[in-house]
This record gives structure tokens, C-alpha cells and sequence, in this order.
């Protein structure tokens, strides 16, 4: 099903939640609502789910306005950031819920029921769980019930809010590809909500980066990381250090050194920030050309080594990322002077 | 509680810096024997002293059966009509907005504060055939004071506060994620009712039930103005125990009061069980 | 405010006011219809068994006219009656403060076994019929009680007397202040107390200094429905009272021989006042629980 959001805005009393979305899901998308709390992203995905309804605008699936359809005729699957499980029905209950309630005539009978909610629970690997209440369950499976049960009705669509939220690191990790193969088989299209940008940028075909009620960016995660369009977009998508510079015809001068800023071949000599990434910044001795600064620490620990600096320059602190086994050793130590050599920055304007 | 069930070494008591244990649970249990229990062993001992026989004899005395009769079911009808208003009034002042709210929920509570002897006279003025509600009924050929409907009225009175407080807090805790669920599954708002909601709140419901039963069985004062008192009709069994105390008849009223605290108790019980099985689906 | 009043005129659902451009109502509220009937069926019920109630017994009090109504308030026994309730209520409510104290902070600051039955046995009073409640007393001590024989011997008398009186009120509202502190004082929990033990204080300083002002509001609440029910107990008293006229004649025993008698304005005049009562103790708890809500136990049950 195709998934189109025109112009959506939404207010609470004074707040105003969204402010004129605009999104297209094409058939079998998996995209990501991305940003941090109070963005809008769950407000957006409740009024895709009509459990809240647009102040203005159109919400269409496959061509069809929907906005005069409840939550309950939309054949939507919603998945709850803390799952909303039926505490007092069994996980087979809670997964045959939405077949049970369905109107008399379209209702499946009871040995139908049965087998599809087996193959549910089996398809979420649960299939010895049936009899058991959801507080007897881990948060991982709990997490499992929820999407069976939003399954159940066969959803063309399914929304899912802060999925993996409440989970630990390691269930997290397994949950998501699980996720991933899951709503490629089952041909769905899918829209989830996540403050979390490793996991967005991981399962996302494409990723819709969210601000104060508009979406800021709307990309694959490879155009999202690597042209992300504004500061927020690029703040947002991992660590990134900041530096004062000037732009100047297609160039970004931070602390006399220059670097390239092609995006603005017009700009004359206008104050911005240039973000680089830490795994972009080289290390190298003092005698080197590039950005003067002293090793403050450093962490070993971790994927890769971490140093901490500051510009001597300015003295703001930045963070570089050395792989391990590196032929830096003798850089890296507290105190030592290098220089700074920025492999890709991206430069931004000031706001005027 | 913290750390009730682990075990206390040895000793009565876990070991503590504050001081003043002794003191205050020797009064406080001193004063509980002297006031509640020491009396109730009275209760339940003097019929004994006739016997099992006379004790039984006493309760089948077919004005004393009447009268039990009486006034367990008129309780039990009251506390259902209030399990049915209870709720409805405990489902609008939680999630509906209108005029005068907090003074509403406000006089929910007048049951509890008003003297029942007060809520007696009144109930049975209004209630009566001329009075403001008795004289809407009385064309109708339909009399409620001075008939067990009066009692019925008096029982749901003194009732009603009971359910709603039991299930307001319930009801404001609940969810709402959960209904949401039930909806995007499909269910109409009747079905949510009756397949998520109604479960959740049945343990409160039930508790709710429970204690207006129990304080209706017992209830005396906003009764007897409004039953008529008749026996064999419209005595309840409080009243009988006043009457045979009137006449000495110790044991006679004891052996009623002995088989109303026994319900207390069953009730007691009963609401302990309740919560107890409410809390089964909760994480530990 | 003016917001808040124009919002609660329309029977909206309290979560979200749906935007008029939505024509589909959201997931988790009625239609407007069902709730309509769902308040007037609720409102109907409060009239019907609470309010009606009230207001008759202010109306019928001043049937006969104010002055009617300020002889009938004024008259010896009545305020034999009155002086009786103000005393039996002012030895039953300290009596059941202290008892709450102790049993509060013997039960919330220690624990020990057998905590949970001391707090089931507590509440006991509040599943006792009134009329048990009197019926034990005269049992206990009724002229062919146990101690019956033995108080006629020394010339005592319980029943039929205020010492019965207090007594049989003093058991109907045992639990109100102990269970109002008990569940307060177990939130609070012991670390204060500690603090002020170690930093010095003794017992009863650290009870008046640091225990004391953080279950203030908690007290005043459960001495408010305490006197509340003292004063109003109708049952117990009448059992063992004897209904001697400017003797042992409460309240609410005056309000009933009154309306024997079918001095129904003498009824109501007097019953007004405990009504009146009854209404001070709701603003009063009303309030309480508005603004201090939070220091009010939580678990509370009533």
C-alpha cells in the first residue's frame, strides 16, 4: 500500500505538534521516523494509525483519503512502544484478539483462528508460548506477542512506535534484522519511530529526519549520512565536532586553513560552522600542515581509540576516532602538540 | 512494605536505631485487645453458653430467618444497583468533562460523612407516598418507603461510595495505550469495553461490590426509619438484635450478631482473595 | 480558568478535544450521545440518592420557619444532647489519635512479625455492624453481661451511661486515624528518622521534629472523618445507650425520639446540624485532598 501524508498539521492546546508534513510511502517501503522527543514523529505516526485525528491536511492510502476512517477500519498494525499487551489474556488470546472482534460474517471460525495464530506465533518464534500471560514473558517476546498480534489482522501497513525502545543493547540488535527479514517477506509496508539513529540508518530503506513538527530531510540512509541538508540533520546522525569558519566561493576557512565547501560556489566570505565526523579527522605530527592542537586523553577502550583534543587556536575541544593498531602510538599520549588534517567536512552558513 | 518477607533472624523483629518499638506496639495492641478484640471473643462465646442446640434454635426461629433473609438480600440487590450507578458515575467523573465535576465527586463521599440517622429521616420523607420521589411512585400504585423497597433505597444510599472509590483510581490508572490496541485491532468501543476494560476493572468492581454488601448487611440506622419494620416483612436482622436485646435476650441477639460477623468475615475474606487474584497478571 | 469552565460546559472526553475538521471520534472515547446518557444516567443517581436527601433535611428543618426551627435547636434536651455528642467525641477522637500514632509508627518504622494480621485486625471495626458493635459492649458489660454481675456489686454502671457511649463510639471509628497514618507513614519510610537519630535527636524529638510535620495534613485528614463519624454514630450509641432523655441522649438518639414523636421539624432542626457537620467535614476533606493531595497517602481505602 502507498502511504501519502499532504500537508498534515496537528496542534495540542498551544503546541503545535505538526506543521504541514509532507511524506510518500511507496508499496513495500520501510521507512523511519527519526528525531528526538518532541519532533512530532509519534503524533504523525498515531494519525497514520487514526488514533488521532489532523487539525488540516490529507492522509491518503493508495490514492484514497482515509481521513473519515477510525483507527479500526484502517487495517492498520500498530506495535506500542510498551507493547500494550492484554495483561490478563494469554499471548494466543492477545495474538487471536483482532480476529475474534471482527464482525460475524468476515470472523474466521474458531479452528481457523487457532492455525493462524500458530503460524503467528511460530512465524515469531513463540510457538510454546501460547498458554503463558504476558507477564510470564521477557521483554523481547513481549515485544515478539506485539507484533503477532498486530499481524494477526493482516495489515498492509505497519506502524511500529519506538520498537525497539525498551530493550536491551543485545536484544536490540537481534530484534531489528529479525524485523527487517520479517517485513520483507511478508511484503509490507512499514513506518517506525526512533530517536535512535544507528538503528534507523540499519533498517530503514529510507529515513525521515524530523524537527518541531516538520521533516528536516527525507532520504536513504547513505543520502541522509553523507549529504545530510542541514546542521540538525548532521548533528543528529551521530558524533560530529564543530568549528567556526568562514565561507568563501566554495571554500570553508577554519582557522586559516582551507578547506573545500563546493555546496557554496557564491557564498562571499560568510560566517558558518563546519562539522567533521571524528573518523575524519587525521592525526599527525606537529610539523605537518592542518589544525594545531594538543592531546588532552585518551580512551582505548571501545571499536576504536578515541582522542580527546583541544585547538590551540580557540581551545575548543574536539573528538578524533583512531582505528586500533594504528601507527600513532607515539601521537596519541596526553599533552603531545599535533596537527589536525579534516579528511571531509560540511559547512553550513549561519542562519541569516 | 519493604523487605516484609525476608526472614527476621532469629528474633521478632529486625533489629533497628529508632526507638520506642516496645512502647508503641505494646499500647497499640494493649488498646486493640481491650476495645476490639476481648469484646468480639464476648460476641462469639455467649451463645455457646446455651449450647449448640439453643444457639441453633435461636437462628431458626423463622422471624429470625425473616429477618437474615431480609437483610442479605436486599444488601445483595443494593450492592448490585450500585456496581451498575457506581460504575457509570466512577466511568464519568474519570473520563468525562461537565459542569459542577468536582462538587459531584465531592458528594459522592456524603454517604460517608452524613450520620445515618440523618440519611434515615430523610430518605424516608422523600421517599414516602407525599414525599418529593414517593409521590412520582405512588400513582403508580408503587410504595417505597415503609417496604423492603425502601430498604433497598436506604442500602444504595449508604452503599454507592464504596464502588465508585474503588474504581476511580483503577479506572485513572488504566492504560489507554491498551484500548488504543484493542481499537487498531478492529474492536468497536463496546467490544473494548467488555473484552479489555471490563476485565481490568472487574477486580475493583468486585471489591467495590464486596464492601457495600458487607456495610448494607450491617447497616441500621439509615434503615430503620424507612423500612416500616413489620416482622416477617420489613425487619432486618440489626433491627431484630436491638429488639431482643430490649427483651434480655442476650443470647438470641448474640447468636444473630455471631452469624453476621461470620459473613464480615466470609466478606473480608473474599475482598483479600480478590485482590490477591487482581494482582496475578502484574510483573513481580 | 475562564478556559477551563467554557471547556467542561460541553461533555467533551477529558483526554483531547477532537479538531473540528476531524469527523471521527477518537479511539478511546464514547460518541457524544452515549456519553450524554451515560451523564445524565450517573447525575440522575447522585440526585436521586444523595442530593435529594440533603437538601430535604435543610428544607423540612425550616418548614415551620426560622424561629420555629431556633426553639427547636435551642431546647434543653437538644442541647443536653448536643453537649453530650461534643464530649463523647472529644475522649473518642484522642483516644483513637493516640492509638493511631502508636500503631503507625510501631507498624511503618519496624518491622516484625505478624505486621500484616495487626493491620488486619485494625480494620476489623469497619466490617462490625453499628449495632454489633453496641451489642458486644452490653454483652461485656449489660446487666447480665460477664461483668454484669460484678459492676452491680460496685455499684458501676457502663451501660446505659456515657462510659458506654464513648466506648461503643470509641470502637466504630477505631480504624479512621490508624489507617489514614499507617499507609503515609510506610511511603515516608524510615531514612529521615535514621538521619535524625544519628545526627543526635531522641526518640520523641525525632517524632515532633521530623515525623510528625511530614504526616500533618495525613492526621488532620483522619481526625476529620474520625470526629465525623463519632459524632454522627448512630447505631452502636443507640444499643447501648438506654435512651435516657438529657442523660445519655447524643445527636443523632435525639434526631430519632424527635421523629417518634412526630416533632418532625424538632427532628430535622436538629438533624441540620449534624448535616451541616457532615458538609463541613466534606469542604474540609474536599480541600484537603485538593491541595494536599500528594502528601495524602496514596494507597488510601475507605
Amino acid at each position: 500500500m502507498t502511504i501519502t501524508v499532504d500537508g498534515i498539521s496537528k496542534s495540542f492546546n498551544d503546541f503545535q505538534a505538526l506543521k504541514g508534513v509532507e511524506l510518500a510511502a511507496a508499496r513495500g517501503e520501510f521507512i523511519a521516523l527519526l528525531g528526538p522527543s518532541g519532533s512530532g514523529k509519534t503524533t504523525l505516526l498515531r494519525i497514520l494509525a487514526g488514533l488521532e485525528f489532523a487539525d488540516s491536511g490529507r492522509l491518503l492510502f493508495d490514492g484514497r483519503d482515509v481521513a473519515a476512517q477510525g483507527a479500526g477500519e484502517r487495517n492498520v498494525g500498530f506495535v506500542f512502544q510498551h507493547y500494550a499487551l492484554f495483561k490478563h489474556m494469554t499471548v494466543a488470546e492477545n495474538v487471536s484478539f483482532g480476529l475474534r472482534v471482527k464482525p460475524r460474517a468476515q470472523r474466521p471460525a474458531k479452528a481457523e483462528i487457532d492455525r493462524q495464530v500458530n503460524e503467528l506465533l511460530r512465524l515469531v518464534q513463540l510457538d510454546r508460548l501460547g498458554g503463558r500471560y504476558p507477564s510470564q514473558l521477557s521483554g523481547g517476546q513481549r515485544q515478539r506477542v506485539a507484533l503477532a498480534r498486530a499481524l494477526a489482522i493482516q495489515p498492509a501497513v505497519l506502524l511500529l512506535d519506538e520498537p525497539f525502545g525498551a530493550l536491551d543493547a543485545k536484544v536490540r540488535k537481534e530484534l531489528r534484522r529479525w524485523l527487517r527479514r520479517l517485513h520483507d517477506d511478508m511484503q509490507l509496508t512499514s513506518i517506525f519511530v526512533t530517536h535512535d539513529q544507528e538503528e534507523a540508518l540499519e533498517l530503514a530503506d529510507r529515513i525521515a529526519v524530523m524537527r518541531e513538527g516538520r521533516i528536516e530531510q527525507i532520504g536513504t540512509p547513505a543520502e541522509i549520512y553523507h549529504r545530510p541538508a542541514t546542521a540538525f540533520v548532521y548533528e543528529f546522525l551521530g558524533n560530529a565536532n564543530r568549528l567556526r569558519c568562514r565561507i568563501d566561493r566554495g571554500r570553508a576557512v577554519v582557522a586559516g586553513l582551507e578547506l573545500p565547501a563546493p555546496e557554496y560556489p557564491d557564498l562571499h566570505d560568510a560566517a558558518g560552522t563546519a562539522f567533521v565526523r571524528p573518523h575524519d579527522l587525521v592525526i599527525a605530527d606537529a610539523r605537518q600542515s592542518g589544525l594545531e592542537a594538543r592531546v588532552r586523553q585518551v580512551f582505548l577502550a571501545g571499536p576504536a581509540i578515541r582522542v580527546e583534543l583541544a585547538l590551540l587556536t580557540t581551545g575548543d575541544m574536539l573528538e578524533a576516532e583512531v582505528p586500533h593498531g594504528s601507527d600513532l602510538g607515539s601521537l596519541i599520549v596526553p599533552d603531545k602538540l599535533v596537527t589536525l588534517q579534516p579528511t571531509k567536512i560540511r559547512a553550513f552558513p549561519d542562519a541569516a | 512494605m519493604p523487605a516484609a518477607s525476608t526472614s527476621f533472624i532469629g528474633g521478632f523483629k529486625r533489629p533497628s536505631v529508632l526507638p520506642g518499638f516496645g512502647l508503641t506496639l505494646g499500647f497499640a495492641v494493649s488498646y486493640l485487645s481491650l476495645i476490639v478484640l476481648l469484646p468480639l471473643a464476648a460476641l462469639v462465646l455467649r451463645p455457646a453458653e446455651h449450647g449448640l442446640a439453643g444457639y441453633l434454635g435461636a437462628l431458626t426461629d423463622p422471624r429470625v430467618l425473616a429477618a437474615l433473609r431480609l437483610s442479605f438480600g436486599a444488601a445483595l440487590i443494593a450492592a448490585a444497583i450500585n456496581a451498575v450507578f457506581g460504575l457509570i458515575v466512577a466511568w464519568i467523573l474519570v473520563r468525562y468533562d461537565f459542569p459542577l465535576k468536582r462538587l459531584v465527586d465531592a458528594l459522592v463521599d456524603l454517604p460517608f460523612a452524613l450520620p445515618t440517622a440523618v440519611a434515615g429521616i430523610a430518605l424516608a420523607t422523600i421517599y414516602s407516598p407525599n414525599g418529593w420521589v414517593g409521590s412520582l411512585f405512588a400513582p403508580l400504585g408503587v410504595k417505597i418507603a415503609f417496604t423492603p423497597l425502601g430498604i433497598l433505597v436506604a442500602l444504595t444510599f449508604i452503599g454507592l461510595p464504596f464502588v465508585v472509590r474503588s474504581l476511580q483510581p483503577v479506572l485513572q490508572d488504566m492504560d489507554r495505550e491498551v484500548e488504543e490496541a484493542a481499537v487498531s485491532l478492529g474492536a468497536g468501543r463496546w467490544l473494548t469495553f467488555r473484552l479489555v476494560i471490563l476485565p481490568a476493572i472487574l477486580p475493583a468492581l468486585l471489591t467495590g461490590f464486596a464492601l457495600a454488601f458487607a456495610r448494607a448487611v450491617g447497616e441500621y440506622g439509615s434503615v430503620i426509619f424507612i423500612a416500616g419494620n413489620m416482622p416477617m416483612v420489613s425487619e432486618i436482622a440489626p433491627l431484630l438484635i436491638v429488639i431482643k436485646l430490649e427483651q434480655f435476650d442476650y443470647a438470641g441477639a448474640a447468636a444473630i450478631g455471631v452469624v453476621m460477623l461470620a459473613v464480615s468475615f466470609v466478606i473480608l475474606l473474599f475482598i483479600n482473595l480478590v485482590q490477591r487474584w487482581s494482582r496475578r497478571h502484574e510483573e513481580n | 480558568m475562564v478556559a477551563q469552565t467554557r471547556r467542561e460546559l460541553s461533555a467533551l472526553p477529558a483526554a483531547a478535544a477532537p479538531s473540528a475538521a476531524a469527523r471521527v471520534r477518537l479511539a478511546t472515547t464514547e460518541s457524544a450521545p452515549v456519553r450524554w446518557v451515560l451523564i445524565a444516567l450517573g447525575l440522575g443517581f447522585i440526585l436521586l440518592v444523595i442530593v435529594l436527601p440533603l437538601v430535604s433535611v435543610f428544607l423540612e428543618a425550616l418548614r415551620g420557619g426560622i424561629g420555629a426551627f431556633l426553639r427547636a435547636v435551642t431546647e434543653d434536651d437538644t442541647l443536653s444532647a448536643i453537649r453530650l455528642t461534643l464530649l463523647v467525641a472529644a475522649i473518642a477522637v484522642p483516644l483513637n489519635l493516640i492509638f493511631g500514632l502508636a500503631a503507625a509508627w510501631a507498624i511503618a518504622k519496624f518491622d516484625f512479625r505478624g505486621k500484616s494480621l495487626l493491620i488486619t485486625l485494625i480494620d476489623l471495626p469497619f466490617s462490625v455492624s453499628p449495632v454489633i458493635s453496641g451489642l458486644i459492649y452490653v454483652l461485656l458489660y449489660g446487666a447480665y453481661g460477664w461483668f454484669g454481675p460484678f459492676l452491680k456489686e460496685w455499684d458501676i454502671k457502663f451501660i446505659f451511661n456515657v462510659t458506654g457511649l464513648v466506648l461503643a463510639t470509641v470502637f466504630v471509628t477505631f480504624p479512621f486515624i490508624a489507617r489514614e497514618l499507617i499507609p503515609l507513614m510506610q511511603e515516608q519510610g524510615r531514612d529521615e528518622e535514621e538521619a535524625a537519630i544519628s545526627l543526635g535527636a531522641n526518640g520523641w524529638r525525632t517524632f515532633l521534629y521530623v515525623t510528625l510535620p511530614n504526616v500533618a495534613w495525613g492526621l488532620l485528614y483522619g481526625v476529620l472523618l474520625c470526629n465525623a463519624r463519632a459524632m454522627g454514630e448512630f447505631g452502636a450509641v443507640s444499643v447501648v445507650s438506654g435512651h435516657i432523655r438529657g442523660l445519655t441522649n447524643t445527636m443523632p438518639l435525639h434526631v430519632e425520639i424527635l421523629y417518634n414523636e412526630y416533632d418532625f421539624v424538632g427532628a430535622f432542626a436538629v438533624a441540620s446540624l449534624l448535616a451541616l457537620l457532615a458538609i463541613v467535614t466534606l469542604v474540609a476533606k474536599s480541600l484537603l485532598e485538593w491541595r494536599y493531595g500528594d502528601r495524602l497517602a496514596a494507597g488510601r481505602r475507605h
